[in-house]
């Protein structure tokens, strides 16, 4: 049976701060912005109007995401995560991550990419593959500068799958991130505490358990890729 | 108030949606100048330096998980600054500081609005048309509503009554329509014309023309009844008493 201590030392004070920032997050604007559309919905004209609709949207997606991200966090940090390993079609996956983040790109005036084959498949549990690819994409289109490229692609080189989302715009700055992606044996989890980028860690986790890869590169042209791998 | 005279501010707001949602509620806030923004904490270093006498700055203090507090020092005493932030526990060091409110998130309009009148001179457009604004409609004057998103005549005289539901108003017509508009109930009280309109209760006002009857309740407060609506509704008992000296009522009802 866990202890007051176990807990403690898995949800650390800085791991709270984190959850309660990130939860409070959207929902600050999402009140704010259902009060601003029901007191001025008579005087806002249609632009404004579906522009603050869009972000109550997005807002609200944000707030989903975030939510399944505390779900899976406190699974993984009891070491309660099973997954069902299938043959997964890449395509669903990748549209449900694309309609988490759909708001955002119209928002951020995206120049939004997906070249998958619609028959393409790896071996995944299916609902860890949408938070992954959720969690990547939206952090993608988070950091991305307005009116840039975001791109999805695939490829297949000898027995290994490739998926790879790249944008241009903030890169993941903390050095330890990439470090620690970086790593093929990575031996210690200590490199990257959670609260560090709860999103990242999440993503990574559900990747390790799933046997697949997480590669997280600057490009030539400065720009970010995320790119998940699976031996087929 | 010309604009040399409005407020100029700055607003440093890491988070896209609440600068967005802050700029669109400042915007009935005419006096309001917002001169410039930024979202980093290196973009506000450099805004507060080039604008370091500006007179008012909106100021979230956790820009990307780096503490803004310190950009305060590059301002001049002039300037006050209106904390808008999701950490209650910075509030106590930002009143070391020239600060004229600390607001939590989420922002709410009525939040902003009483923030704001602690800088004098400030008022929301709407309270400003409502001053500048003396005269009352007669009772066969029409008034330009937006219903639902359009723009409609509606005759003073169609008004059957007007029911205060928090900032909102319903206004009921003769033909048992209503619809609501964003307001209190004191601002129809101002403009409706006395000779027609009375004020029954704190979130009533009927139009006398419209009364079939009148009965006495408990406790001094009147029953008003209205044609065409079955439910009475209630006088308080400072407004019967208005009613009935104003009216000359005399003898029991």
């Amino acid at each position: 049976m866990n202890t007051a201590q176990d807990y403690k030392k898995l949800l650390s004070k800085e791991l709270l701060s984190k959850l309660s920032h990130h939860s409070r997050s959207p929902f600050n604007g999402l009140l704010g912005f259902s009060e601003l559309l029901l007191i001025n919905q008579h005087k806002l004209d249609q632009e404004d109007a579906t522009e603050y609709i869009l972000r109550v949207n997005m807002l609200a997606k944000r707030a989903f995401l975030f939510s399944e991200n505390v779900i899976f966090l406190m699974k993984i940090l009891s070491e309660n995560v099973s997954p069902v390993l299938t043959n997964v079609l890449l395509k669903g996956a990748i549209d449900y991550a694309t309609n988490i983040c759909k708001e955002e790109i119209i928002l951020k005036k995206i120049l939004f990419t997906k070249e998958i084959n619609s028959s393409s498949a790896i071996n995944a549990d299916p609902l860890l593959l949408n938070s992954i690819f959720a969690n990547l994409l939206s952090k993608a289109v988070k950091l991305a500068d307005d009116e840039s490229p975001i791109t999805i692609t695939e490829s297949k080189e000898k027995n290994v799958s490739s998926i790879a989302i790249t944008y241009k715009g903030m890169h993941i700055e903390n050095e330890t991130v990439l470090d620690f992606f970086s790593r093929k044996n990575n031996s210690s989890d200590e490199l990257f505490a959670p609260e560090n980028d709860i999103e990242l860690w999440i993503t990574f986790q559900l990747v390790k358990i799933q046997d697949l890869t997480l590669t997280i590169s600057t490009l030539k042209d400065k720009s970010t890729r995320f790119k998940i791998e699976s031996k087929n | 108030m010309s604009k040399t005279n409005s407020i100029q501010t700055l607003i440093v707001e890491d988070d896209v949606s609440s600068l967005i949602l802050l700029k669109e509620f400042l915007k009935d806030f005419t006096y309001v100048n917002v001169i410039g923004e930024a979202k980093s904490i290196k973009e506000a270093e450099d805004l507060v330096k080039k604008n370091n006498a500006v007179d008012l700055l909106f100021l979230d203090i956790d820009l990307h998980g780096v503490n803004a507090l310190d950009i305060v020092k590059h301002l001049t005493p002039k300037t006050k600054i209106l904390f808008i932030t999701a950490h209650p526990e910075f509030a106590v060091k930002a009143f070391e500081y020239n600060t004229i409110d600390y607001i939590i998130k989420p922002i709410s309009f009525d939040r902003l609005k009483s923030a704001l009148t602690r800088i004098s001179g400030i008022e929301s457009s709407s309270e400003k048309i409502e001053k500048e604004s003396t005269g009352r409609f007669g009772i066969s004057n029409m008034i330009l509503m937006n219903i639902n998103g359009e723009l409609k005549f509606i005759k003073i005289k169609d008004i059957s009554h007007i029911e205060a539901k928090g900032n909102y108003t319903t206004i009921n017509m003769v033909d048992n329509t209503s619809f609501s508009t964003y307001g209190l109930i004191k601002v129809w009280e101002d403009k409706l014309p006395v000779e027609d309109f009375f004020r029954i209760h704190r979130s009533t006002i009927v139009n006398l023309n419209n009364i079939a009857k009148i009965e006495k309740g408990t406790y001094d407060t009147g029953v008003l009844y209205l044609n065409g609506i079955k439910e009475p509704f209630e006088i308080s008992r400072n407004y019967f008493s208005q009613m009935k000296g104003k009216f000359k009522l005399t003898g029991n009802i």
